[in-house]
Parts: C-alpha cells; structure tokens; sequence
C-alpha cells in the first residue's frame, strides 16, 4: 500500500501557500497581546471615566445645562 | 471588481483626506488632554476638557468612520482587494480597533466635559492622565496604518494566493 504524492500539476491540487512573513507574526502577537489586555481591563471594571484621577464618585455629577442660572 | 481610474483615484483622495485628518484630529487631541493636564490656569484646564469631548464627537468619530469605510471601499474597488493582502488586513484591523475604543472612550470625553463644567469639581479632580495616555496611544496606531500604506510590505493571504492563481497578474498592483 503506497501513497504517492498527489501530482503538483493537478488542477485539484490546493495552491502552495508561502510561509507567513515574520513581520505578520510579531504584529498578530502584538496584537493579541493588546486587544486580550482591552478586554480584560474592560471586563474587571478597573478601567474608566474617573479612574485614574481617584475621583470615582463623580458619575453621579450631573453637567449643568447652559440655561441654568 | 475593479473600477475606472478616475473612480478609484476619487476614492484614493477622500480615504487620505479623512485619514490624514483623523492623523491630524488625534494630534489637537493630544495637544489639549496635556494642557488639561499640565496647565497651572483653571479655566485652561476646564475649556480643554469640553473642547476634548466636542472634537470627539465633530472631529474625530466621523473621521474615523470615514476613514474606516473610505478604507474598505477603496480595497475592494482596487485590485488589492479588502483580504488578498496582510498589509491591508493589518490596517483594516487598526482602523477598526482605533475606531471602536475611541466609540468606547466618548463616554470617558463626555465624564471629563461634565467635570470641567461642573463648579463643585477642583482642578484637581479634573487633572487625570488618561486623556493623554489613550492620544499617544491613538497616535502610534494610526501612525503604524500610515506607515503600512507607504511601505506595503510584501505578503499574500491564503485567500490572495487562491485568487492570484485563479487570475495571475502583476505582484503590486498600482497604488489606485
């Protein structure tokens, strides 16, 4: 039982895909690094409007309209 | 599918035109989030904080959505085609990362606008470095998208070497 390889010039036979260049593998890894570091940040709450000034109450500060006196 | 040239250099026009003044926008951006931040003068602090948020939602949204459209109808309307490249995937995937954390952080804009209007809140309260700290980063991605679109590096997607052999053609296509 011999498996020959199938013949190159088969019109069936999938294209030869070229190795990914390396430039694509650092920016997906950099990419993923970033956007999995977003979600998380997002999800555990710790990020957001206040956050960083430790005014954390202010949400609640509601802007005064311009007719206001 | 490929349109004239007239067309596809109509669509070239307005997709620099609105990246570069997302570019631009960004930049102003960051111009006011270190004056608010490192301003000694109150009212200083208090007028970039609102004009921050109005220039998030005049200026750089609609930008970023033109620039994000304009981006993917000028691929498809060329023969780079929107997935055929790494390159233009690589950009598509920054426009529309930049574009939805910026969508993310109007609501951020709008908290500091309120701040700053508000006469209870003290200078203090409204000094905070994330305006800032998200400009630089808005900066290196969309300077890396501009980079991309000058250098093209070399690059076929799985889908652009099926669709190079099914029509073999010139490896770079023109510009428009």
């Amino acid at each position: 039982m011999d498996r020959s390889p199938p013949p190159q010039d088969s019109p069936t036979a999938a294209p030869d895909y070229p190795r990914r260049p390396r430039w694509v593998v650092v920016a997906v890894a950099i990419g993923a690094v970033v956007v999995i570091g977003v979600v998380i940040l997002l999800l555990s709450g710790g990020h957001g409007p206040g956050r960083h000034s430790g005014e954390g109450s202010t949400s609640s500060h509601s802007a005064p309209s311009h007719g206001d006196p | 599918m490929t349109a004239s040239l007239r067309v596809r250099r109509l669509g070239l026009t307005f997709h620099v035109l609105s990246s570069v003044g997302w570019l631009g926008g960004v930049g102003l951006a960051l111009a006011l989030a270190a004056t608010a931040l490192l301003s000694d003068d109150e009212s200083t602090v208090r007028s970039a904080l609102i004009a921050l948020d109005a220039s998030g939602w005049w200026y750089l949204l609609p930008l970023s959505v033109a620039s994000l459209g304009t981006g993917i109808v000028q691929s498809l309307i060329t023969r780079w085609g929107l997935l055929n490249h790494y390159w233009i995937v690589a950009k598509l995937a920054i426009n529309a990362f930049a574009a939805v954390i910026l969508l993310l952080y109007m609501q951020s804009l709008a908290h500091y606008a309120s701040l700053a209007r508000s006469t209870t809140a003290s200078v203090d309260d409204l000094r905070d470095p994330s305006p800032l700290i998200h400009s630089i980063g808005a900066l290196a991605l969309l300077a890396g998208a501009t980079a991309l679109s000058i250098y093209k590096p070399a690059g076929l997607t799985r889908r652009g070497v099926r669709a190079r052999a099914r029509t073999p053609g010139p490896t770079s296509p023109t510009d428009t």
